[in-house]
């Protein structure tokens, strides 16, 4: 399931008009630009996601003729995430320079008044994507390689000289509030989306709030690192990690909690071979960033209440009628941060 | 109604069935997943419809029974706000909505004393989460259909 808004909002033929015209004021001097194999993809649950392939010829030589494979993301009119493409645009130009196999970010409508909603256009990666590479039909050794791969490719994230880069400039730099800030922003978000009373929720932002602490460091962190954001090539190579749009200066222990929430165990370790203790180990040499358990155990409780969030905002775009996907606040989701809090 | 039959059950199985069937011509259609879901939720009502008010009367009772628990570390005007619902329970216990509503304004309660509790009302957190705990293990819709 990958599609978060209604059929009549998908009409290929309007998007590719808009596009071409987007297309052909980014790029005055083409002549014969082409949208080839248009199609929108079932991938992502937070934007709407349109691959193509744009071909063009240059004006003063019509001989020379191009082809890029392209993506555009744009907003959909509801579901589980509001965030901003003009941020999500930022954070990937500035990241060209590094080695952060991140898409390039060629061009950004902000505020949608080209493609309907605000978009992002990047190019696309060649690659396969399989949220379960860990546990999925690679022999053993293969996906304990590659579960090596990413936890460096995540220290490798957290290294980012991110002032060096300018990223303090697109994204606000909590310092040692990190924690705070997080819970602040996630509970706003919460007050803002919810349709009914959620105890269950209050007694989770209760919990974060009376444990919170301040943050040891501020790095740069993806904010939803996962198989299912990456492109891998026939060697497991990552070729690309996508969706960015959650990314912030933030606490290391933010990602390190995403990916060591009960929720998402089958997606980030293999059982009796690639445990939290294996993960952390390779990413605390990797990157030298020490790891806190206490500090683990707060962002996966924050990571389970962000995810109750993003179900509650989704349950409310359904019932406002922005996406015909029916969200709701799932009883796993609860009950590991009850499990959390109580351990 | 001159029979027992289509009971509600039959009802929404034999929807979920005609969709289902309608998923399968689908193929690769983006559409397919959607109306998929749309046949998963029929089937999960058709699980839980019947238990619905039921479960939802004893969350009432259940959640106002825990308020006054601990009505102690709660602010008076809330504890009044608890007694006065427990008080005037709805006329008709089959009535569904009326039982939707009043579980609305119980858990409306029990999130604002979520709020409300001092720093150290350790014994209450740990009674509303158990209380929420058994709400989910009791939850209907969670459950295998019989």
């Amino acid at each position: 399931m990958g599609l978060v808004e209604h059929e009549e909002h998908d009409d290929t033929g309007s998007v590719e008009r808009s596009l071409l015209g987007f297309l052909q004021r980014r790029l005055p001097d083409a002549v014969d630009l082409r949208l080839g194999d248009i199609s929108r993809v079932a991938t992502g649950l937070s934007r709407e996601n349109w691959v193509f392939d744009l071909s063009w010829a240059e004006r003063e030589d019509a001989s020379a003729t191009h082809l890029r494979p392209l993506i555009v993301r744009r907003d959909p009119e509801g579901g589980l995430l509001d965030t901003d493409r003009t941020t999500e645009f930022g954070v990937l130009r500035a990241l060209e320079p590094t080695t952060i196999p991140a898409p390039r970010a060629l061009w950004l409508d902000a505020d949608g008044s080209e493609l309907g909603r605000p978009s992002l256009v990047m190019e696309r990666g060649t690659g396969s994507c399989d949220y379960f590479a860990l546990n999925g039909e690679r022999p053993l050794d293969r996906r304990v390689a590659l579960a090596e791969s990413f936890a460096d490719l995540l220290a490798d994230i957290h290294l980012v000289d991110w002032k060096a880069l300018g990223l303090d400039k697109v994204l606000t730099n909590p310092g040692a509030d990190a924690a705070q800030v997080s819970l602040d922003e996630w509970s706003s978000v919460l007050r803002a989306d919810q349709v009914e009373p959620l105890p269950e929720l209050e007694l989770m932002a209760d919990w974060l709030q009376a444990h919170v602490s301040p943050s040891p460091r501020v790095v740069l962190v993806h904010g939803d690192f996962k198989a299912g954001n990456m492109l891998l090539d026939d060697n497991d190579d990552v070729v690309l990690l996508l969706d960015w749009e959650l990314a912030r200066l933030s606490d290391p222990h933010e990602d390190i909690g995403w990916i060591t929430q009960p929720l998402r165990t089958r997606e980030h370790l293999i059982p009796g071979a690639w445990e939290i203790d294996q993960l952390l180990d390779r990413y605390t040499r990797r990157s030298g960033i020490e790891i806190d358990a206490a500090r683990i155990r707060w962002w996966n409780v924050m990571s389970c209440f962000k995810t109750a969030v993003m179900q509650v905002t989704g349950l409310g775009s359904y019932l406002a009628d922005h996406t015909d996907v029916m969200y709701r606040l799932t009883n796993g989701c609860v009950l590991a941060a009850f499990d959390l809090m109580e351990s | 109604m001159a029979g027992s039959h289509p009971t509600i059950d039959e009802q929404l199985d034999g929807i979920a069935r005609l969709i289902d069937r309608t998923v399968e011509r689908l193929d690769t259609d983006p559409s397919a997943d959607r109306l998929s879901a749309a046949a998963g939720t029929l089937r999960r009502i058709a699980g839980s419809w019947h238990a619905m008010a039921g479960y939802l009367s004893w969350d009432t009772e259940a959640t106002l029974a825990v308020l006054e628990a601990h009505a102690d570390v709660l602010p008076d005007g809330l504890t009044d706000r608890a007694r006065r619902l427990a008080a005037e329970p709805a006329d008709d216990p089959l009535d569904g909505r009326a039982a939707q509503d009043d579980n609305l304004a119980a858990r409306d309660l029990l999130a604002e004393a979520v709020r409300s509790l001092p720093d150290d009302a350790r014994a209450a957190r740990t009674a509303f989460t158990s209380h929420l705990r058994e709400r989910i293990a009791r939850d209907p819709v969670g459950r295998p259909r019989t």
